[in-house]
């Protein structure tokens, strides 16, 4: 095949896809061939590109030709822009109000040069249906590599690297696999936990629909590593295209001989199948999502019990990772430990990724360095609050999560110091408030959730968090009565203490959050009946 | 089985190794506040009412924890206070019926842990009310179970499941809306009744004591 | 829908199937989308197939929200109450499309036109507010748009 001398790509994740990315591809490929440019382009859908706000994107390579909001009647002037001398389509470029101006390659776009675009490096630049594509990128080197390595190496490597889990609780990803090699046992497993459950978040989802194959690569490396077989990668339901694509991948990875038996000669075995979860934001956790593959209601199990690493899935060791941490693996075995470790701040290394959705002006998916500086995220690569409208807070952590103000916005972004703000890195949803969001609200909104969510099982989270709710509600409606604070700080901190999963235990963090740094805006709903921010219309 | 002494409420206290810190504690007369423990049963540790303080400020289920020879725990201290009081009165604000006129009424597990932890009424009445009342499952020929009393402590079906190897009770729903029922398989029940004796509130009842009342 | 619709359709999904214990779900998530819900005569099905107690297949079926037990609408309208979707507006959403389509959340029409509801979350954020009718995703939702959705019904229909 001659070398094409133009690339373009259309970005087929969830945001583009809706927004009819389907179609517009479509019509490219038409149009293609209608202006008879099949010897000079060629198309290529990706997975999401991370500026979602302003999708349908395509880029054209190899400039990097950035256009937004495209829709299929804009193909003929795309394609016409590829003629020799034809000027770009300027009314798609994305349009930068700083130095007024129209930008012509997404390198220079804000949202993306502040970025550093690790694990998602090959997200929204190779087809995610083909394994080429991520073999021409790279893709398995890290496997070859670390067959030929012993697995206390990997492990080694893994602990030297300094990875944590990108799931939410941050533990150190090496320790736990070197926990499950030294449990004893021929039968090990692998899970990949993509419930991402968090209302707010889709960053997993982006990495699975547009880089497969480093998820199951980071994998089969980590099976290898601690001696499982077979791994499971469950993946929510509501993400079908997430499903299409991962399910793609397996299937050529197979055809490829980096899954299944003898891998790449190795006499190393290892195969992935997907379990889809149903509807429980629960069983992320890591004991419901066990008994969920065995078939069961996924109501986690106390402590005391054996860790996961000992007694896991159908009680064999098993190590269950985030699809980001999984993601990192790669990177981690082709680069060496001290090539990650020099990266992010001293107790969280490498890079996070977000989803930064609510009232800022640039939506989407992002990765910066660990300890980059909540301002820097949210106004230099989200442009900040659209409307001229002021900054209020930013939740992170989802219904785990708690609230941060403006004060904290110097705060650098790691496991450590989002918890002791009173908030959490949680698995990365990133949604940020302006004067018109009442927090009060919001604190209602995410205990909403979690009342809904809760597996039902202990008591203090079953009716703690339902009447932490009611409370919430009859503020907002106006009929809040004066000891409420005080009653939802002594719930919370009961439900915190005394529940038996990580979801109650941290359910009551967006009350005690707001409560915290907003405290005035719950007294403005009580004692004057009055809604700050002119959310709660029965409080006016 | 060995013996070992561990030390509660700053008295010393024999205890048999393997057993739990609540089964040592309520052995020598030391009450813990516990509704899903039921002696013979795997503990799940499911209402959370049951903690204890260890020595370095550690709040644990005493129903799931063995003891450890040597170890000091606290029964009563400000902080299992606070993490357990709230829940205890959510509890009885969730409980929709009188104790007046319930079979249960008198060997009631809920009663006593009101009565150990001295439950102010006042602090009971800020809350807000419970969801509106569920109606009572005639389950089978012998007994019936009141969704409204049920604090599910999962103690009947883990009793059925020890006693049939596997339960013909389920939990069904999620969340604050589960409830327990048989869900097609009551003609399957044996009726021995055993979970109607081991409920340790008013939700399972056996027929007659309901017509007795 | 027609028993013996059912009978088969189940049948064939099971024939696809091994017979773990662990398959319950799987085999339940093809049942949901196959017919909508889960036929009671399904359940008995699969309870026969995998020599699992039906009551056990309705404990595991009620834990998870994916799973209903009665017959949904034809357009089935879910709303996206993720928290971006949350503070750019859904609540305002859902009392529009309850006001037009005269449901309320979790509701199906008696026709079986309509079905409402709302979801934990999308993932659509950078969208929002988003609601779907059946599989067609809508973003950037107004009380206005979310109106004219519904009231110009060919819209919906063309997705379904
Ligand atoms: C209620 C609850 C929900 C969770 N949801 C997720 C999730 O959606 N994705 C995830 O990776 N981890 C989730 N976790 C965390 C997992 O239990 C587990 O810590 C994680 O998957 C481990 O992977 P890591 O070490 O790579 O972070 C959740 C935990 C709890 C308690
Ligand atoms: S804390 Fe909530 S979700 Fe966790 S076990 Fe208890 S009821 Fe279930
Ligand atoms: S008795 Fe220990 S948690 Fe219920």
């Amino acid at each position: 095949m001659p070398e094409k001398l133009r690339t373009i790509l259309v970005c087929q994740g969830t945001g583009c896809i809706s927004g009819g990315a389907g179609q517009l591809q479509e019509a490219l490929s038409a149009e293609l061939t209608l202006q008879k440019l099949n010897a000079v382009a060629e198309i290529k859908h990706t997975g999401c590109h991370g500026f979602c706000q302003r999708g349908p994107l395509v880029v054209i390579e190899p400039e990097g030709i950035f256009y937004t909001k495209v829709t299929q009647n804009d193909v003929p002037d795309i394609l016409h822009s590829l003629r020799p001398g034809a000027p770009l389509v300027e009314r798609l470029l994305y349009y930068d109000t700083v130095i007024n101006q129209p930008i012509k390659s997404f390198h220079d776009v804000p949202f993306y040069y502040k970025q550093q675009r690790l694990v998602l490096r090959n997200c929204g630049v190779i087809n995610p249906e083909n394994i080429d594509d991520y073999l021409d990128a790279g893709g398995y080197k890290a496997l070859r590599k670390a067959l030929a390595m012993k697995p206390e190496e990997i492990i080694k490597e893994v602990k030297d690297s300094g990875l944590r889990g990108l799931g939410g609780a941050g533990f150190p990803t090496g320790r736990k696999w070197e926990a499950a090699s030294q449990s004893p046992g021929n039968v090990k497993y692998i899970i990949c936990n993509g419930d991402e459950g968090d209302p707010g978040a889709f960053q997993d989802r982006s990495v699975l629909e547009g880089d497969p194959h480093s998820v199951i690569e980071g994998m089969i490396i980590a099976g290898y590593a601690i001696g499982a077989h077979h791994g499971y990668a469950y993946v929510r339901n509501e993400y079908p295209f997430a499903v299409h694509r991962l399910g793609v991948a397996i299937e050529q990875a197979r055809q490829r001989g980096y899954l299944g038996k003898n891998i790449l000669g190795s006499k190393f075995n290892f195969d992935v199948e997907i379990f889809q979860g149903a509807g429980a934001f629960v069983c992320g956790e890591s004991t419901a999502l066990v008994l969920s593959i065995e078939g069961k209601r996924g109501m986690p199990r106390s402590l005391p019990r054996p860790r996961t690493t000992e007694v896991g899935l159908w009680g064999k060791p098993t190590v269950l990772n985030n699809v980001k941490t999984y993601a990192n693996i790669p990177l981690i075995i082709n680069n060496g430990a001290a090539w990650f470790a020099s990266r992010g701040t001293e107790k969280s290394k490498g890079t996070a990724i977000f989803s930064l959705t609510g009232k800022v002006v640039n939506s989407g998916l992002i990765e910066v360095v660990m300890g980059t500086r909540l301002r820097e995220i949210i106004f230099d690569i989200g442009g900040g609050i659209p409307g001229g409208r002021a900054f209020k807070a930013v939740q992170t952590g989802g219904p785990s999560g708690g609230c941060l103000p403006a004060e904290m916005l110097n705060m650098p972004v790691d496991f450590d110091s989002l918890t002791s703000a009173g908030s959490m890195m949680g698995s990365g949803g990133m949604v940020v408030m302006d004067q018109d969001t009442c927090m009060v609200d919001i604190a209602r909104y995410f205990l909403d959730f979690t009342q809904r969510e809760s597996c039902g099982q202990c008591i203090p989270c079953r009716i703690g968090t339902k009447q932490m709710f009611d409370i919430l509600d009859s503020i907002i409606k106006g009929r809040g009565k004066p000891g409420d604070i005080d009653l939802l700080l002594e719930l919370g901190h009961s439900i915190k203490e005394s529940s038996l999963c990580a979801l109650g235990q941290s359910a009551p963090n967006p009350v005690l959050s707001t409560i915290r740094y907003f405290r005035d805006e719950y007294e403005a709903h009580i004692f004057e009946g009055h809604c700050p921010a002119g959310v709660c219309t029965h409080c006016l | 089985m060995s013996k070992l002494t561990i030390n509660i409420d700053g008295k010393e206290v024999q205890a048999k190794s393997g057993d739990t810190i609540l089964e040592t504690a309520l052995a020598a007369g030391k009450y813990i506040p516990h509704l899903c423990y039921c002696p013979g049963l795997k503990p799940e540790a499911l209402c959370r009412l049951c903690l204890v303080e260890m020595a370095d400020g550690e709040l644990i289920t005493s129903c799931r924890v063995p003891v450890v020879r040597g170890m000091v725990i606290k029964t009563k201290s400000p902080a299992i206070d606070r993490a357990v009081r709230p829940t205890v009165e959510l509890l009885i604000k969730y409980h929709h019926e009188r104790c007046a006129g319930c079979p249960a009424s008198g060997h009631c597990e809920l009663q006593t842990v009101m009565s150990h932890l001295k439950i102010d009424r006042k602090r009971v009445r800020r809350l807000r009310p419970p969801p509106a009342k569920r109606p009572i499952d005639v389950m089978n020929r012998c007994f019936d179970y009141d969704p409204n009393r049920c604090i599910l402590c999962g103690i009947c079906i883990r009793t059925c499941e020890a006693i049939h190897g596997e339960s013909l009770l389920y939990y069904i729903g999620r969340g604050h809306e589960t409830k327990v029922a048989f869900y097609g398989d009551e003609k399957k029940c044996e009726t021995c009744l055993k979970c109607v004796e081991r409920c340790p509130v008013g939700t399972l009842l056996a027929k007659n004591l309901i017509e007795a009342k | 829908m027609d028993a013996n619709l059912i009978e088969t359709g189940t049948k064939e999904i099971l024939s696809t199937h091994g017979k773990g214990h662990n398959k319950l779900v799987p085999i339940l998530l093809d049942i949901q989308e196959s017919f909508g819900y889960l036929p009671e005569n399904s359940v008995r099905q699969v309870s026969d197939f995998l020599n699992v107690r039906i009551g056990q297949v309705y404990s595991v079926a009620s834990f998870y929200k994916r799973f209903q037990l009665t017959p949904i609408g034809k357009r089935r309208v879910t709303v996206c109450r993720g928290t971006a979707c949350h503070i750019r507006g859904a609540p305002q959403i859902v009392t529009e499309i309850e006001n037009t389509i005269h449901l309320k959340e979790g509701e199906t029409s008696a026709d079986l036109e309509y079905t409402l509801e709302t979801v934990a979350c999308i993932g659509c954020c950078a969208l929002a507010p988003v609601i779907t009718v059946n599989k067609a995703v809508y973003g950037a939702m107004t009380p206005r748009t979310a109106k004219e959705l519904f009231n110009d019904s060919s819209r919906g229909d063309k997705n379904a």
